[in-house]
């Protein structure tokens, strides 16, 4: 029995060395996990949709806005970019890394309504009839060049054959580009659009909005930020340096109130910490300012189990009891204000989360991880290990406790 | 180490601190009144580094001939260097020009950050938030009244309710500018506060099931509040070593948002055993008394 516990005891710790030693120096879990744009630099906008005339805004037009948006985003050559919807109407895009964001984001909500007119006006082909728009020179002139999907051909063709000779405007956004005089019945589907491109890139631009089609909704503009990277680099060291001495001193403080039973807490809190991280890379959590808040106040709350329960047990040990006794009842009795404590923050942080926007969700789901993995490790690490260390009956565990 | 302190017997002198504190903080609240930042006017907010020192005269002249008038200018930092500046919503076009002119007339700088919010966002965070706590709330004392009783829930919520306004109060006094994070910080001191007063309400709760005849229900408390007492010293500790941390060593944003919390954690740790549990005291004894008299009648 008391051989048993001190192997089991000694094992935990060189694992525990080995995997501290893997994650933080081999292959380290912060170069595994991802960043939010205030620790990683760029922009964030968030849009509100609103609706265009004929187009309401409901899921399916959203989905519509958001499948745009991401071939636009795509066009930008950001990586790993995200674009997500919030709350019904809103729609939040991250872009990593772009030097010149207010541009980005002109581009992204730009709408780009073509539209082909007969010689009286009435609209005959429209974006939605396009199957791809291709950016070109022609005789030195910069050209989007039009290819029109199976039904736009058809009408087009007859459009050319019934208005031969006659112009056939072509209406950007309502703006008139050109209007063009048809020479020859087109039968293929192919159109150049002129208009006075002043460079290739604006061509390529125009011809990258029809290509995407026009957004079903207006995208208005609510709220950019944008970080430089450096800021961004700044904020990542300042929040590693004090997550890494927070941690550091708690771990100090905890040996030097509990001894023995603190380094048990020690363990408990470096198997959290790598439970917590690990949580967070596996659901592809991205880390902000606010998620690290969020985690450092978890870590108190894990803190916080394991002081209850030492003093629990110091208080059993106190009135006379045996270490083993004294470790079984104390336990017993700090459970149960632990787990009323871990659920209240626990539902407190889901309400958060459910409730809240963007920031407050990334601090919100850290506490809610923090918070359930902590009432975990209180119960599974501190609670087991502290048996065997009182099963392994080192002589002076009675002076641990009661100091 | 035992103690044993009387902390009930005390109690409206207790009470009379945290009235005080109270009304000097809505007094600070009202009078004072909350910095609020962009996030909730609405807005945008420039973060500059100059390669040389400015001077806010020079960034005002600047703004002015915008007709920027509203517009804040705040140094961050040492050395004159990184400038905040905060004005109301302008248009993309605007803002470039508006840093063209800086370069020109004022000097040489690097964007660092720039944040553009439209007030419905800030109006619509703190709307949500409000609701997020009321819910909170409501969870929160169900929770209390299942697992204690809703004595316990209601002491525990007032308690926690004279917490946040103090913290708010201090916050509205020393001017700090508020952003989503302190919205983030008030709710986390919710929880911190509410999690500090369950652990001393179970401790009165298993006494209470022990109770001897002969023992008072002060001396009852007593004892409970001296049993959590190092307990409650640290955790506290740990906390705000986390939140030290924190506030030396993180940058800018995190800081307001670390004061606030040890405002909040200092708070919710006295107010556990100076205000929550004298209250659920009081109420306990006068609704004994209540029914002692019914009894009596009857």
């Amino acid at each position: 029995m008391r051989q048993k516990s001190m192997i089991k005891f000694f094992a935990l710790v060189a694992v525990l060395i080995a995997a501290v030693y893997y994650f933080l120096a081999v292959n380290p879990i912060t170069n595994h996990l991802r960043y939010g744009l205030d620790l990683k630099g760029g922009v964030t906008a968030t849009y509100q949709a609103e609706p265009a005339p004929g187009e309401p805004v409901n899921k399916e037009t959203m989905a519509r806005a958001m499948s745009i948006l991401g071939f636009r985003v795509n066009a930008l050559g950001v990586s790993e970019p995200v674009i997500e919807q919030v709350g019904s109407n809103r729609i939040t895009v991250d872009l990593p890394g772009v030097k010149n964001p207010e541009q980005a984001l002109q581009f992204l909500g730009q709408t780009a309504v073509l539209q082909i007119k007969s010689p009286t006006g009435k609209v005959l082909l429209s974006g939605g009839d396009l199957k791809n728009a291709v950016a070109g020179i022609v005789n030195g002139q910069y050209v989007v060049n039009l290819t029109f999907n199976a039904q736009g051909t058809k009408i087009f063709a007859a459009a050319t054959k019934k208005y031969l000779g006659k112009p056939l405007p072509i209406y950007l956004n309502g703006k008139l580009v050109e209007a063009p005089i048809v020479q020859s019945v087109i039968p293929n589907g192919q159109a150049q659009m002129s208009g006075n491109f002043t460079s290739l890139q604006q061509a390529q631009k125009i011809a990258l909005l029809l290509q995407s089609g026009a957004l079903p909704v207006n995208l208005k503009v609510l709220d950019v930020r944008t970080v430089s990277a450096t800021l961004g680099h700044a904020s990542v060291v300042a929040s590693k340096v004090a997550s890494i001495i927070a941690i550091a001193l708690i771990g100090f403080v905890m040996i030097v109130w509990y001894r023995l039973a603190g380094f048990v807490a020690d363990m408990a809190l470096l198997i959290y910490l790598l439970l917590v991280v690990g949580a967070l890379w596996a659901i592809h959590a991205v880390i902000t300012v606010p998620g690290i808040a969020g985690l450092i106040l978890s870590v108190g709350m894990a803190v916080d189990a394991n002081v209850i329960i030492f003093s629990r047990i110091r208080e059993e040990m106190i009135n006379g009891k045996t270490p083993r006794a004294s470790v079984a009842a104390g336990f017993r009795h700090a459970i149960r204000a632990i787990l009323d404590s871990h659920v209240t923050t626990f539902v407190s942080s889901l309400i958060l989360f459910f409730l809240g926007t963007g920031e407050v969700k990334g601090f919100a789901l850290t506490l809610m991880i923090g918070t359930a993995v902590s009432l975990l490790t209180a119960v599974s690490v501190t609670g087991v290990v502290i048996r065997w260390v009182a099963d392994a009956g080192w002589a002076k565990v009675r002076s641990i406790f009661v100091g | 180490m035992r103690f044993h302190f009387e902390f009930v017997r005390h109690w409206k002198t207790w009470f009379l601190v945290s009235a005080l504190l109270v009304v000097l903080a809505l007094g600070a609240f009202f009078i004072r009144g909350l910095n609020y930042g962009i996030d909730f006017t609405g807005g945008t907010q420039m973060n500059l580094k100059f390669v040389h020192p400015v001077t806010t005269t020079a960034i005002k002249k600047v703004l002015d001939q915008d007709h920027l008038y509203g517009s804040t200018v705040v140094f961050l930092g040492q050395g004159r260097l990184n400038v905040q500046i905060t004005t109301p919503t302008i248009s993309e076009h605007e803002r470039t020009t508006l840093l063209t002119q800086f370069g020109k007339q004022v000097g040489k700088f690097q964007e660092i950050s720039t944040n553009r919010v439209s007030s419905i966002i800030g109006q619509q965070t703190e709307r949500t938030a409000l609701i997020a706590v009321v819910l909170a709330v409501v969870a929160i004392i169900m929770y209390i009244t299942i697992r204690f009783e809703w004595r316990f829930a209601l002491s525990g919520i007032i308690a926690m309710v004279h917490d946040v306004i103090i913290t708010v109060g201090l916050i509205a006094l020393i001017h700090i500018q508020i952003t989503e994070y302190f919205i983030m910080a008030v709710l986390t001191i919710f929880g911190y506060s509410i999690t500090d007063k369950i652990i001393v309400f179970d401790r009165i709760r298993e006494n209470l099931a022990k109770k001897k005849k002969q023992e008072t229900l002060e001396d009852l408390v007593d004892k409970s509040l001296n049993q959590v007492l190092v307990r409650s010293i640290n955790t506290s500790t740990t906390v705000v070593i986390a939140l030290l941390a924190l506030l030396i060593f993180a940058g800018s944003s995190i800081r307001d948002f670390a004061l606030t919390m040890l405002f909040g954690v200092i708070f919710g740790t006295y107010s556990s055993i100076f205000i929550a549990s004298p209250i659920w005291l009081l109420w306990r004894n006068r609704d004994l008394k209540n029914k002692k008299k019914k009894m009596a009648s009857a």
